[in-house]
């Protein structure tokens, strides 16, 4: 029994007490080489044979370099990822060390996400669900959106703890794509070849949005630079800098993105040949308003039109005032990422045929 | 406003189909996509027959948009934003009600073009009510289907083959 005052951290002896000890296992979370929870809770087999979801001991340490509640919020998203996908029901019953749910979790639930418990010791279904859904932060317009459209709430935010797309990416998909549930599972098969480059063109755009947010992270001097990425309409997002980020693009010009003069990104993701047909009119014929600056994002395939093309190419950016900015992907790279994370989705779609969803 | 998206049709005529490129013509590519099809309908080893088909596929409808801006005199046809958003739900409400493989891209000369041109030839209206599609969609799709029709038939009659491409269209509508 440790005495009242004792940390998390104090208790982590305890672990050892579930080291090889059939039917349970041992989780952490890790960030930046260090440990910020650690929880103990059913092996598969267990949650097979009982059906339940057990939590024996869930720690939670939080660090300076860290925000406030960084340890017991991402404890939670991995207990509730894990139960989901091991049971397809978010329900964490907590047992042995943890008899009651811990206090951090109550805080945590009630002072950030408005969610309690009914229940001493389980987090049901429902409040578990409900949890999820607040800790994943999609906006009340996304999920709208989701359930206007049929897409499971939970199936989205998985999709995004899992890390296969970000808030902003679900968001886009689900507000651009006809059947952005069949993407949430891994996409329309390859022979249905219609469907699958027609899904192709909007995850392309997806994931360059992503890249052109990654080439100002690179750019900016300040390694912990937020950068407020909006989707304005089809194929453009604003990226708003909290400081100053210095672009360089091609041809040896350069363009600055400031809070207040965000930078407008057009994407297009396009092969070398796509390029020489439809590059200069992808772009605007006039600046932007609202001292905004234009960027067109464009793939590697760009180097590989001819000289002539290229320079034809600048000498249009030059006169409508846009930048032409690579991303560090070619179309082929851009494609096979895409590849790559549809497979995750439709993967774990793949193991666990008993969802009731 | 949404991504905007086209569909592109090419043509593709005999003498370019069995001669060109000439290191593997189209006609042999489109042979080995035929075998991978086949190979998927038996589900033998899905994962590496679905990869290999998109490669093939990737390549076949980069050489036909090579050659249809070529200069060549090739029959093309192309459908951008609200026309072809409404063609590839067409396909998709297709592929839902329908088993047979009409989302694919890559129809070669005879009977393959000519069984597409019957297939949507037949899409009627009429029809369309009566395998349950709404008033509205039937009579937009019938007049897309009628379209696709008219194409593989102008295709057909010269013995070529018709690849589809599915791209996106330039971001901004032409000024």
């Amino acid at each position: 029994m440790f005495p009242p005052g004792t940390t998390d951290a104090d208790r982590l002896s305890l672990v050892k007490e579930y080291a090889g000890k059939s039917g349970w296992q041992v989780r952490r979370f890790c960030q930046e080489d260090w440990l910020l929870h650690v929880r103990v809770c059913s092996d598969k087999d267990q949650v097979r044979r009982t059906q339940r979801y057990e939590v024996a001991l869930f720690l939670a340490e939080d660090h300076w370099k860290f925000t406030k509640d960084s340890a017991v919020i991402g404890g939670l998203i991995l207990a509730l990822s894990d139960a989901y996908h091991q049971l397809g029901r978010m329900e964490l019953h907590f047992v042995g060390h943890e008899p009651t749910i811990p206090a951090a979790i109550r805080r945590v639930a009630a002072d950030r996400f408005a969610v309690t418990f009914r229940n001493q010791s389980e987090i049901s279904d429902d409040e578990g669900r409900n949890l999820y859904e607040r800790i994943t932060g999609l906006t009340d317009q996304t999920l709208q959106l989701l359930d206007d459209r049929g897409i499971s709430r939970q199936r989205a935010c998985f999709i995004v703890q899992r890390g296969i797309w970000s808030r902003d990416q679900v968001e886009f998909l689900a507000s651009q794509v006809r059947f952005p549930e069949r993407l949430f599972q891994g996409g329309a098969p390859d022979e249905f070849r219609i469907s699958r480059v027609s899904d192709l063109v909007y995850l392309r755009i997806a994931v360059m949005g992503e890249r052109a947010r990654t080439v100002l992270e690179l750019n900016s001097d300040d390694e912990t630079e937020i950068l407020n990425v909006e989707w304005v309409d089809g194929a453009t997002v604003r990226i708003r800098p909290t400081s100053a980020v210095r672009v360089d693009a091609l041809g040896s010009s350069s363009i600055e993105a400031t809070r207040q003069k965000p930078l407008v990104a057009l994407l297009a993701p396009r092969s070398a040949a796509d390029y020489a047909r439809y590059a200069a009119a992808d772009m605007p014929s006039r600046t932007a308003s609202n001292g905004e600056v234009i960027g067109m994002f464009v793939t590697q395939d760009i180097y590989r039109m001819s000289v002539e093309n290229i320079d034809k190419l600048l000498a249009i950016a030059a006169a409508r005032n846009v930048a032409i900015i690579p991303v560090v992907d070619s179309l082929a790279e851009l494609d096979a990422e895409i590849e790559r994370r549809l497979d995750r989705a439709a993967s774990t779609n793949r193991e666990m045929p008993e969802r009731p969803d | 406003m949404n991504v905007p998206i086209q569909i592109q049709f090419i043509a593709v005529p005999p003498r370019f189909w069995s001669a060109w490129p000439k290191d593997r013509p189209l006609t042999l590519l489109a042979e080995d996509a035929r075998g991978i099809e086949r190979r998927i309908r038996k589900a033998v080893n899905l994962r590496r027959e679905r990869t290999r088909y998109r490669l093939l596929c990737n390549q076949i409808e980069s050489l036909a948009q090579e050659l249809a801006a070529s200069g060549e005199k090739i029959l093309t046809g192309c459908w951008v934003g609200r026309a072809a958003e409404m063609y590839i739900d067409f396909v998709e409400n297709l592929q839902q009600t329908a088993n047979c493989f009409v989302g694919k891209s890559i129809y070669a000369p005879g009977d393959e073009v000519s069984q597409v041109q019957y297939l949507f030839a037949g899409l009627t209206e009429a029809a369309l009510s009566h395998a349950g599609f709404n008033g509205e969609d039937a009579k937009a799709f019938a007049t897309c289907a009628a379209s696709k029709a008219g194409f593989y038939k102008r295709a057909g009659d010269s013995g070529a083959a018709v690849i589809e491409v599915v791209s996106m269209a330039t971001l901004l509508p032409p000024q």
